[in-house]
């Protein structure tokens, strides 16, 4: 049973490389460039599956929240921690590499549109809820304080995705592209989603590990599918 | 190499080094959790009257 988990972990991880790498080699060889910003568009392909990346792991972290406050079980506590982690580790890439096109395109690295300003804010808000689970002593007092917390933070992620459209904003809302280009775009949502996906089942698990070693007893009630998932990593 | 070649380069370069790095550091610490829990568990038992 072991060793077939093992093989299906290997596939995973090599499912992730191999898309990974053929979606570096498509943006790099066969994507064309667009036709007004050129090759630093490209910038793209990487910049909006993290960003929309971002979200989803922001929700991962709100559900397990809502799953903390209504059930009290450990384990979504754990689920919401390693959840928030990957949301900063994801809004990071997304500012860094929004900023890099930015100078290229509009010459300066930062700009305080109202997409910008709620993505860093976004950012900080995760920053914060790490900084908070690090300061709170008492496990249970620190789930519960973070809980509530990791809900009101994802109020900002509907500002972000909705800011462009209901104010003005410097920020492009939509770029037209070419058949090849919309393939490209597809292709990198596979490797950036099965590692996000990767990363907050490993966060979890290492969450959990951390807790048995601490001696408090785990919660018996963690879903099957997570389990599998847990150990299929 | 023109200077938004590079930029574009960079971008790339950074996404990835975080994204498998990140994977990487906590695939290896789980690693060391799991052969630490697998190390004291001989010892739990032990100590158990």
């Amino acid at each position: 049973m072991r060793q077939r988990a093992g093989i299906w972990v290997s596939l995973f991880w090599l499912l992730t490389a191999g898309t990974f790498a053929a979606a570096l080699l498509r943006v790099a060889w066969f994507t064309p460039e667009e036709a007004t910003m050129g090759v630093i568009q490209k910038v793209f392909y990487l910049h909006l599956p993290v960003a929309i990346n971002t979200f989803l792991a922001c929700m991962v972290c709100f559900i397990g929240s809502v799953g903390y406050l209504t059930q009290r079980q450990s384990w979504w506590d754990d689920l919401a921690a390693a959840a928030a982690k990957v949301a900063v580790l994801l809004c990071s890439i997304v500012l860094l590499t929004g900023m890099i096109w930015a100078q290229s395109a509009w010459k300066t690295w930062w700009t305080w549109s109202p997409r910008l300003t709620f993505s860093l804010v976004l950012w900080l808000l995760y920053v914060v809820y790490l900084l908070i689970r690090a300061s709170v002593e008492s496990r249970q007092r620190r789930a519960v304080v973070s809980a509530v917390y990791g809900v009101l933070a994802f109020l900002d992620v509907p500002l972000v995705y909705l800011s462009v459209r209901l104010m003005r904003d410097i920020h492009p809302t939509s770029i037209t592209m070419e058949p090849a280009m919309r393939l490209t775009l597809a292709l990198w949502f596979v490797p950036v989603t099965l590692l996000t996906a990767a990363l907050i089942v490993l966060r979890y698990r290492l969450n959990r590990a951390g807790r048995q070693a601490a001696a408090i007893p785990a919660q018996p009630a963690q879903p099957v599918a997570l389990r599998l998932m847990g150990d299929a990593l | 190499m023109n200077l938004d070649t590079r930029y574009a380069l960079a971008a790339y370069a950074i996404g990835a080094v975080l994204l498998w790095g990140y994977a990487l550091v906590s695939w290896l610490t789980l690693r060391r959790a799991h052969i630490r829990a697998r190390i004291s568990e001989p010892r739990m038992s032990e100590s158990r009257p």
